[in-house]
């Protein structure tokens, strides 16, 4: 039950058989009458049960973009429903008007509409669906609440999406440079055709030539179908919040753009995410645009777990046998690396190449310049010390033969890409 | 934004602020009291009462109907102003203890009032015409009141003053054996007040209406002290007490209205998040507690020799007599200054610990310019 500001209203309108007949009594007449005409209204109230509910599914939605989530009603009683309907989703969902205003005449349906325009990556799920039904009067109304159980999967937002047409630029330049380009490590047979002058002599294939009487070259493609398997760290470390984001979703940014790239580029992608255990998994996706789909799928309802990462078994289960380009998502942190990773780099980099590619602080660095007043060196020298040790640590993988990747996480996922190019480029894929 | 309900709920604040409004309108304003010894307003009566004490009286003022029955009045002149503040009963008590007094003043008393002072046979009737000058009473012949409230008929004893056919503004009773002393009337409050005692002879009126004996009781009851219940000024509108519950009622019934939840709080499931420079700044705040001003300069110094090295391409940890030499050289700069800035001393206190941080700083820009 719920009563309305009428309620209020008619009460305060006792006011003036107040002045008229003073007296208490008068005071307890009439809220009688007030709580007789509030009865009377509830029971006529078309009851909320009346109302049938379904919702539409709900697809995914990019984080930043909107969506908007649908919801039939049918009135089953025999009376005109009047009241509101609220459709609850969580704050992060970004709901805008969740609560809407209901004329349904008996037997009709009607389409009510949520816009949501979510903030924060993962599943949204609705909570209770809430219906007021208003009697004749409107002095009151019933309420009644029942699970509608819907949700909204909301994808990473992948905002260096818009480094990847500068890159793919990159990538074909690279075809068509490598198409002239000797034969060496690393490329393969692509075609052959006519030469032109200015192509390398040693590149002439003379079986063809005597073939066709004139001279033709063999051109060189970079290699394909390598693998490429990016493991992100969802552990402890990948909590971190860097400005609005945490180093999670900075990872995931990085991991879609390579994705997006080496899927062009015609590499095989696989992608592992997880901590003490595999938490999502993509692999055997030959096609590009199911491949990126896929991707950000698997990646929606990660969050990051307070446990540490448990290498030996995220890189024993998920790792093909044959020689890939093996990306490790995870920040540089001496501590976390030196107990968990460590261990187990060592055999993976005799087997495959192996890139971490971490999400930096920026305000560590920054700290490091600050020194004003006493308070600032004592943090400088803190911010120092951190950077010391991040060194030592990037060291000691560099010493396994790792390249380590430390940048910011506006620059990481270009760093990351380019790195790719650079490897592909010269054939050490 | 202005909804419906906030209309309503406006309208309802408007109508109790109306009511308040209304009732502090209608409330007395009783910041001095008309006939009080105490009061210098217009009104107020303590010119007569400073002339009563200079002319050698003894003044007694007694506000509450326990005060006066705390004073003894044996021989004394008792003056009672304002009689209607009191109840029947409490006049009548004051009329016993006032027996013993020598002569008892009360102004303004109307019939009520008269009837319950056991004064049974005086009638009152308001005057609108100046009181005239025929006087029966000996101490006030030949003088003149400037105004009059009230003209008092007495039924068989007594003399009057200021009024004619046996009935005045004073009306003086003479004293009962036994059961009550000499009453004087006086139906004008003129006679008394500061603003009005100095017009024709109300000052000697006054003064030979109180001056009888050498002492005066002044019983002068207040609002506040006041017992009648007719009497405490204008009372609360009959309507005013039942509104106040209504008032609560609507209250009640929009706090009802507003405090229902259109469906629960929904709660948001938050990640684990932390600020990924938080260690970094725990062991800054480490350092400061533990005030670790040498080992602070210690890693400054490190970072610096190390990034230095790596600019001038030499190997992050060889010895440090060629990166010092390096250095001054790139920085144009003492070698000597150099190594102590590098290699010196740990930083003692905290204003060294700064002036290392700041010099390294400098070199380092000069190294790299």
């Amino acid at each position: 039950m719920r009563l309305t500001g009428r309620t209020a209203l008619l009460a305060a309108v006792g006011f003036v058989a107040v002045v008229i007949h003073p007296g208490l009594w008068t005071v307890f007449w009439w809220l009688l009458l007030v709580a007789a005409l509030v009865g009377i209204d509830l029971w006529l109230a078309p009851s909320t049960k009346s109302l049938l509910p379904t919702r539409v599914p709900t697809g995914q939605v990019r984080l930043g973009e909107s969506t908007s989530s649908e919801l039939l009603v049918r009135n089953t009683g025999d009376r005109t429903f009047r009241g509101a309907v609220r459709d609850a989703w969580p704050p992060s969902a970004g709901a805008v008007g969740e609560r809407m205003a209901l004329r349904l005449p008996p037997g009709e349906q009607a389409r009510l509409t949520t816009t949501l325009t979510p903030t924060r990556r993962g599943d949204r799920r609705t909570d209770l669906l809430t219906v007021r039904s208003a009697g004749p009067l409107g002095l009151a109304q019933r309420q009644r609440s029942t699970p509608v159980p819907g949700s909204v999967r909301v994808l990473p937002g992948f905002p260096s999406r818009r480094h990847l047409p500068s890159k793919l630029a990159q990538l074909q330049q690279l075809d068509g440079r490598s198409a002239v380009r000797v034969r060496g490590q690393g490329t393969e047979f692509d075609s052959l055709r006519d030469y032109v002058d200015g192509d390398d002599v040693r590149s002439i294939d003379w079986r063809a030539t005597a073939r066709r009487q004139h001279p033709v070259v063999r051109t060189w493609q970079p290699e394909r179908d390598r693998r490429i398997v990016v493991v992100l760290d969802t552990s402890r470390t990948s909590a971190g919040r860097i400005g609005d984001l945490t180093r999670l979703d900075a990872g995931m940014d990085a991991t879609l753009l390579l994705g997006a790239l080496a899927s062009r580029a015609g590499d095989k992608v696989q992608f592992l995410a997880g901590d003490r255990r595999v938490r999502a998994r993509v692999s055997g996706i030959t096609d590009r645009a199911e491949l990126l789909h896929a991707l950000v799928t698997a990646m929606a309802p990660l969050e990051p777990a307070l446990v540490e990462a448990d290498w030996s078994h995220l890189v024993g289960t998920g790792l093909p046998r044959n020689r890939s380009l093996v990306v490790l998502v995870t920040p540089l942190e001496p501590a976390a690396i030196a107990e968990g990773l460590l261990p187990v780099l060592a055999t993976l980099a005799s087997r495959h190449r192996v890139v971490v590619a971490s999400v930096a602080d920026p305000s560590v660095r920054a700290m490091t310049g600050q020194r004003d007043n006493a308070a600032e060196v004592y943090d400088a020298a803190a911010a120092e010390r951190t950077e010391l040790l991040r060194g030592r640590t990037r060291e000691a993988l560099e010493r396994l033969g790792v390249t380590v990747l430390d940048e910011p996480p506006d620059k990481l996922p270009v760093a990351l890409v380019d790195h790719y190019l650079l490897l592909k480029s010269r054939g050490l894929l | 934004m202005i909804t419906r309900g906030r209309l309503i709920l406006g309208a309802v604040v408007a109508v109790l602020l109306l009511v308040l409004v209304g009732v502090s309108l209608l409330l007395p304003r009783n910041a001095s009291e008309p006939l009080d010894p105490d009061s210098p307003a217009p009104d107020g009566t303590r010119a007569a009462a400073q002339v009563l004490g200079q002319q050698g009286l003894s003044v007694d003022i007694a506000r509450s109907p326990d005060e006066f029955g705390a004073r003894s009045v044996a021989g004394a002149t008792v003056l009672i102003t304002r009689p209607q503040l009191l109840a029947d009963d409490t006049l009548r008590s004051v009329m016993e203890h006032a027996a013993g007094a020598r002569r008892v003043v009360v102004v303004d008393a109307d019939p009520a009032t008269a009837r319950a002072m056991q004064l049974p046979d005086v009638q009152a009737a308001p005057v609108e015409d100046a009181p005239s000058t025929v006087c029966s009473v000996p101490w006030l012949q030949g003088l003149r009141m400037s105004y009059a409230d009230v003209e008092y008929t007495a039924g068989s004893v007594g003399a009057s003053c200021f009024g004619e056919g046996g009935s005045g503004t004073v009306l003086v009773l003479p004293e009962i054996n036994g059961g009550r002393p000499e009453t004087v009337l006086v139906g004008s409050h003129a006679v008394f007040a500061n603003k009005t005692v100095v017009d024709d002879d109300n000052a000697a009126i006054a003064l030979r209406t109180l001056g009888s004996a050498d002492r005066v009781v002044w019983f002068a009851p207040t609002v506040a002290t006041a017992d009648n219940p007719l009497a405490q000024g204008p009372a609360w509108p009959r309507w005013f007490g039942p509104s106040v519950w209504l008032a609560a009622a609507v209250a009640i019934l929009v706090i009802v209205w507003r405090a229902r939840r259109f469906g629960r709080l929904v709660p948001e499931p938050l990640p684990v998040v932390v600020p990924a420079d938080e260690t970094t700044r725990s062991r800054g705040l480490l350092y400061r507690k533990a005030g670790d001003t040498a080992r602070s300069s210690r890693v400054l110094r490190a970072a610096t020799r190390g990034r230095l090295a790596s600019y001038l391409g030499l190997p992050p940890s060889g010895p440090a007599g060629p990166l010092v030499e390096r250095v001054a050289h790139a920085a144009g700069a003492d070698p000597r200054d150099v190594h102590d800035l590098l290699l010196g001393p740990d930083a003692a206190d905290e204003s060294s610990m700064t002036d290392i941080a700041h010099r390294l700083q400098l070199l380092e820009r000069q190294v790299r310019r």
